[in-house]
């Protein structure tokens, strides 16, 4: 039967090199993952570039692998999409001695990834020090024909060119020139949290979390950076697989499928730290939980795991706010598949796990800072086929092994973030309100020593002012002294004697205050007689009647002290008070009345009431006026704001002034907590 | 002039002035040390009828070790304490021990109460020796009690900052 054939363009290539994989660094990494599945133990990434312009760059990748032949080359480079490492069974050609490794390629495409790093490849391969080299070379730009057929583009090798300065005696260099990019620059854009501003600074850190820590495959595994620049020198070297070195929460986990659901086991280690501050211990051991297929678990997590089983370890410590600029490792939680990289699990553009739209639906109050956090998911060819790399490198093919795997994943990190806000948040949130608190009745207490050793150093020069006016009326009996004199004398003993009593009064005032006075259940009838009964010889001095009606039993619970204070004060005041001369007797009224869960007191006097202008702030601020000093009203509304109650002036006029003490009744107070 | 028969014991130096002046002005005398040493000195050379201290005194032993420790070796002389940091109820609580004979907290009327007492004592030391009063006051004296007296210090102390 007539079949029609593929015939791709030459322009395939350019698609599936240059513009497959966004990212150059991928690019590169492509390169090592080859050199780490040709069984290399050591892969040198140069870049020539000192003193050159950006065409004239080149960057050279060299591994001391198995190298190819003419023969294998053809057959496995030549071919895209062709890879002897995606059959089954297929392992990596490992030197004696050195662990087993699983192959990470498979899409053979890895080597078309070139092209994003530059328009001319030459490769160098060979298998033994006895074999000449293999020189091919590559000119993308001969690909861009969209006429000309792939097949027709011809790709000239020689065995004939030795490369210069070779790493290695065996394995295989890729050399790049005509480079897209200068690498000796910075990556544009705004800068990112934890990862380096430098081109291949950020190459390095993405070296650095392409191969998963501690794990046995990579013990003999080494890739160095070389550059012939000083001025990039700080990124050269061996690329060292950092594990995490400070960590206070290490959460790991193990999800495995079992007959009537999934079973997960998980273990937490807290560092000493959070042992210390939470009082658990360092370990909880391994703990088992099953998700069950057939019960009513109302879980979000799926009762399936068509993924396969799958590992994984976060690390969090939530004293380092900037863990990568402390360490030197860029924060994620990466997917490894045996020990290498799928990308762009944990990138730093990439939220995998839900950790900073957790953070951010919580309006930034997040149990766990996405800077801070560092892990890694592991998954294998072997318990994890159906979960496959796109060739894009964007990350995994979407599936339901894909979508279980996911869910499963972010299911785990919701628990150990639930752990990390349970142990260490929340008793942490508690700790302001608690220190807050403290400060609060530190300072209370303070103001309290403050004020009586104010207080009591008053004393002293009363005392002795006493004296002096003791003196004074000595000198004003002294037999010699003029009588005029003597009668002046006298005149400023009696008004220094009156400013002196006044003095001592506030000071016995201030003593004789109780901060902690405790609430106890009274009627305002009894109140206000207590304070009628302690304004009753100003009253008495001044020929003002003060009354007391409409007392009520029914009970309010206040602290009484200072509400008796309070009204005492409110009395004094209106005694005080200026009346016109018709005014033919002067009185004080004091009543009470409830309404809406409140008790008003109403201190209420036939004055000619309160100059407008002051009436505005008599109790925000001392206020001059006829009578007493305005500080009396001001010290009433501060000590009735101590126990929620509250001062106003309810009316005033040539009739009268009103003033009203608000006090709320025992529920109300309930009700505001 | 005779000998004073009152003693005052005030660490604030402005205070004994105006005292002095006030004493002075009345013509009575008055002797007056800033500190114990002082005053405990003055006290065994003079054997003031009247003793008035200040509790809160610098050094170790508050007003009310050392009035006790001056009516050991004088028992018939008043000891008076005055502070201005003593609440009443703690000052009254020496008093009913009888460790002291008056306490009082320092206010503008207490010079004229001090000096009405310190006429008193005047009266007193220009008397012959009252030997029952002198009796009584040696056998007050031995009655006086070391756990009674610490317990009464203790709770003074707590009234006064910096002990």
């Amino acid at each position: 039967m007539p079949a029609f054939r593929f015939e791709p363009s030459a322009r395939l290539q350019r698609f599936l090199g240059r513009e497959l994989i966004a990212d150059p660094n991928l690019a590169i990494a492509e390169f090592v993952k080859n050199a780490y599945d040709a069984g290399a133990s050591q892969v040198y990434v140069d870049f020539a570039v000192d003193g050159r312009a950006r065409e004239q760059q080149a960057l050279v990748i060299s591994d001391n692998g198995v190298g190819m032949s003419r023969d294998s080359f053809e057959r496995d480079w030549m071919r895209p999409g062709y890879s002897a490492k995606a059959r089954r069974g297929a392992t990596v050609p490992v030197r004696p001695g050195m662990p087993p490794r699983v192959p990470i390629g498979e899409k053979g495409l890895g080597r078309l990834a070139a092209g994003r790093l530059g328009n001319r490849l030459e490769v160098f391969t060979r298998r033994s020090p006895n074999d000449p080299w293999l020189h091919v070379v590559f000119d993308w730009n001969a690909f861009t024909d969209m006429d000309v057929a792939l097949r027709e583009v011809e790709i000239p090798y020689d065995e004939a060119t030795d490369p210069s300065a070779a790493r290695f005696l065996t394995g295989t260099i890729v050399r790049i020139e005509d480079l897209g990019l200068d690498w000796t620059g910075l990556v544009p854009g705004r800068k990112v949290a934890g990862r380096s501003d430098s081109r291949v600074g950020r190459l390095r850190q993405d070296l650095q979390i392409l191969l998963q820590p501690l794990a046995a495959s990579h013990a003999q595994f080494t890739v160095v950076l070389a550059c012939d620049s000083a001025a990039l020198g700080q990124y050269m070297g061996p690329v060292v697989v950092n594990p995490p070195e400070v960590s206070d929460y290490m959460y790991s986990f193990s999800i495995e499928p079992i007959a009537h659901g999934v079973r997960v086991t998980r273990r937490v280690a807290r560092s000493e730290y959070i042992q210390e501050l939470t009082g658990l211990p360092a370990d909880d051991g391994s703990v088992r939980d099953i998700i069950d297929l057939s019960g009513d678990d109302e879980t979000e997590r799926p009762k399936t795991l068509r993924s396969g089983e799958f590992t994984g370890e976060f690390y969090y410590s939530p004293r380092i706010s900037k863990r990568a600029a402390e360490l030197g490792t860029p924060p994620g939680v990466y997917v490894y598949r045996d020990g290498v990289r799928v990308d762009p699990y944990g990138h730093w553009d990439d939220d995998w796990l839900g950790v900073r739209a957790r953070k951010a639906s919580r309006q930034g109050y997040a149990a766990i800072q996405p800077n801070s956090l560092f892990g890694h998911v592991s998954i294998s060819k072997q318990a994890n086929p159906e979960l496959v790399d796109m060739s894009n490198r964007q990350g995994l093919v979407q599936n339901d092994a894909y979508d279980d795997f996911l869910a499963h994943a972010r299911g785990e990190f919701r628990v150990f973030e639930e752990r990390v806000f349970s142990e260490y948040v929340q008793p942490n949130w508690e700790l302001p309100a608690a220190k807050a608190q403290r400060a609060a009745e530190r300072a209370q207490a303070y103001g309290e020593i403050l004020l009586r050793n104010l207080v009591h150093s008053l004393r002293q020069p009363i005392f002795g002012l006493g004296a002096e006016m003791s003196s004074l009326r000595a000198l004003s009996d002294h037999p010699e002294l003029p009588s005029t004199l003597a009668d002046e004398i006298i005149g400023i003993h009696h008004r220094a004697s009156d400013h002196l009593h006044d003095m001592e009064a506030a000071v016995g005032e201030f003593l004789d205050f109780d901060f902690d006075v405790a609430y106890e259940a009274t009627d305002t009838a009894s109140i206000m007689r207590e304070a009628a009964q302690r304004a009753a010889p100003l009253a008495d001095s001044l020929g003002v009647s003060v009354t007391v009606a409409n007392g009520h039993r029914r009970p309010i619970v206040v602290p009484r002290p200072l509400l008796v204070r309070a009204i005492a004060e409110l009395t004094r005041n209106a005694i005080q008070a200026p009346r016109p001369p018709e005014r033919d007797q002067s009185w004080v009224k004091l009543e009470s009345q409830w309404s809406l869960g409140h008790c008003t007191i109403r201190v209420i006097d036939n004055g000619s009431g309160i100059d407008p202008n002051i009436a505005k702030s008599i109790l925000q601020q001392p206020v001059s006026t006829q009578g007493r000093p305005g500080v009396g009203l001001l010290n009433v509304s501060q000590v009735l704001s101590l126990f929620r109650a509250s001062v106003h002036l309810e009316s005033t006029d040539r009739s009268g002034s009103t003033f009203a003490i608000i006090v709320p009744g025992e529920e109300e107070l309930r009700k505001e907590g | 002039m005779t000998q004073p028969s009152t003693l005052l014991i005030d660490d604030e130096q402005s205070v004994l002035d105006s005292l002095q002046n006030m004493f002075h002005k009345n013509a009575m005398g008055l002797d007056s040390a800033s500190s114990w040493d002082g005053g405990i000195q003055l006290f065994r050379v003079g054997l003031h009828e009247l003793v008035i201290a200040d509790y809160n005194l610098p050094g170790s032993k508050h007003g009310l070790l050392l009035l006790n420790e001056a009516r050991a070796f004088h028992p018939s002389t008043e000891v008076v304490l005055i502070s201005g940091w003593l609440p009443k109820e703690a000052g009254e609580a020496a008093q009913h021990a009888g460790l002291i004979d008056h306490f009082f907290v320092k206010w503008s009327g207490l010079p004229d109460l001090l000096l009405q007492l310190a006429r008193m004592a005047d009266e007193r030391a220009a008397a012959p020796s009252d030997w029952p009063t002198v009796a009584g006051a040696f056998l007050r004296q031995q009655k006086v009690k070391a756990r009674e007296l610490d317990r009464v210090d203790q709770l003074l102390r707590r009234h006064v900052p910096n002990t």
